[in-house]
């Protein structure tokens, strides 16, 4: 039987086989983060796959008693948040270099989103400002409750509650106005 | 609609209908990564030398556009391979607790370190015809690096950067600890990648001399391997396992 504090605690002493037990539990909640920032699967698999060896490297900083799905979806989030850093960065470097035209982003997986709703919806969050784009992420898509939130951006749980509720009506906002037709499938 | 109504019936219905791709299984890549000898838990370069890589960094970014440092002055230093002729790996020493880590030089784009070239221009510089990776067509631009005769070409696509060298000196590469080297063979032969977050990079002639303006920082994963004749290092955003297809690609 998987016990959470017992593969925590043997992972920080180096015990590669308890930490085997974390991966198989969370790898869905760290795939699945990634992949709503990232947009490319393969990728969030990378970014996933980094995030556990990153925090299997800092186990031994890790708060004993504290849960490990937050303090890993941070760790997930950073990374994912950095590579699509790093890729606008560099496609602004090469633009600057070449004075080329437009580079389209890569697009995501089509067959990934299925339905076309929730692909505008995430959409529409690409909108929002960083901060407001990981809350609600963690909250919708990781479905992480405003405490773990909490523990996982590193910020109370009021700020937590109070951000949640600015993002969320920022993209109500973003979507009345471009994507209008979220809504109007929701009145009916 | 109310805000409310708007969490509820919009945004957490349509998140929860959210279709994803299969997730895949990491257990075995993880527990490869945190066991294999190429990790940066267990490779660790020698005391003295991550001393020097620390010096290198600092000294970097003091003049802002060199080292000035010494450097490993013989050959001796070209035989510390990991087994990639053409390439070595430092692991730089983690920041004590409460000390905030020494930045590497900003990332450059291309233009600031490479010169455009045609691609048979390319070929005639370098003295040897670049391979250019299945699939991929043509790049969209070719460049010419002139470290140190014969100058390696860089054939620059979408997501990636091919460089192709046959030089004699080596690209001494400075990485923090925690991000993932993973040592593996490409057509039978070493290579390495390196991936999750950015390291440091310079070259050395084959008379051991740094060469001042090679000092970069490199943001993206990068793969490095030797081919039948050429040097290659891969510098991508492509994931993994496609960048090491592509690299299989190359002769």
């Amino acid at each position: 039987m998987f016990v959470e504090a017992e593969a925590i605690e043997a992972s920080a002493r180096g015990d590669r086989e308890a930490f085997g037990s974390l991966v198989e539990r969370y790898q869905q909640a760290a795939f699945r983060a990634a992949y709503v920032i990232v947009r490319d699967a393969a990728t969030a698999e990378d970014v996933a796959q980094d995030a556990f060896v990153r925090a299997y490297r800092q186990m031994h900083r890790f708060r004993a008693g504290e849960p490990f799905r937050p303090w890993l979806l941070r760790i997930v989030t950073n990374l994912a948040l950095n590579e699509v850093r790093g890729r606008q960065r560099r496609r602004g470097l090469f633009e600057r270099a070449t004075a080329s035209a437009e580079i389209e982003e890569a697009a995501p997986d089509a067959g990934a989103v299925a339905h076309d709703d929730a692909a505008t919806l995430l959409r529409a969050m690409g909108e929002l400002a960083e901060d407001d784009r990981i809350v609600l992420h963690l909250r919708y898509y990781a479905d992480l409750p405003e405490r773990e939130i909490a523990a996982a951006i590193g910020k109370p749980a009021g700020t937590v509650k109070s951000r949640l509720h600015r993002a969320s009506r920022r993209l109500r906002e973003v979507v009345e106005a471009k994507y209008p037709q979220l809504m109007e499938r929701n009145d009916g | 609609m109310d805000d409310v109504t708007f969490e509820r019936d919009v945004l957490a219905r349509l998140a929860a209908a959210m279709a994803y791709p299969p997730t895949p299984t990491l257990r075995g890549r993880v527990l490869a990564a945190i066991a294999t000898p190429g990790a940066p838990a267990i490779r660790q370069a020698r005391p003295a030398a991550r001393r020097w890589v620390l010096a290198a960094v600092v000294a970097a970014l003091a003049t802002g556009i060199a080292l000035a440092v010494a450097v490993p002055s013989s050959r001796s230093a070209i035989a510390d391979y990991f087994g990639i002729s053409g390439s070595k790996i430092e692991i730089l020493p983690t920041a004590a607790p409460g000390v905030t880590s020494t930045p590497f030089p900003t990332p450059a784009g291309i233009e600031r370190y490479a010169t455009p070239a045609a691609l048979d221009a390319a070929q005639a510089a370098a003295g040897f015809p670049p391979a250019l990776p299945a699939g991929e067509g043509e790049p969209q631009a070719t460049y010419l690096v002139d470290y140190g005769p014969p100058p390696a070409v860089v054939l620059h696509y979408e997501r990636f950067d091919l460089w192709e060298s046959r030089a004699y000196g080596f690209y001494v590469k400075g990485v923090p600890a925690e991000l993932i080297i993973r040592d593996f063979t490409i057509n039978g032969r070493p290579a390495t990648l390196i991936r999750g977050g950015a390291h440091i990079v310079r070259y050395v002639d084959a008379s051991g001399n740094e060469v001042a303006a090679s000092v970069r920082t490199v943001e993206r994963t990068t793969l490095i391997w030797n081919g039948a004749q050429n040097f290659y290092r891969l510098e991508t955003d492509l994931p993994e396992a496609a960048a090491i297809d592509l690299a299989t690609s190359l002769p």
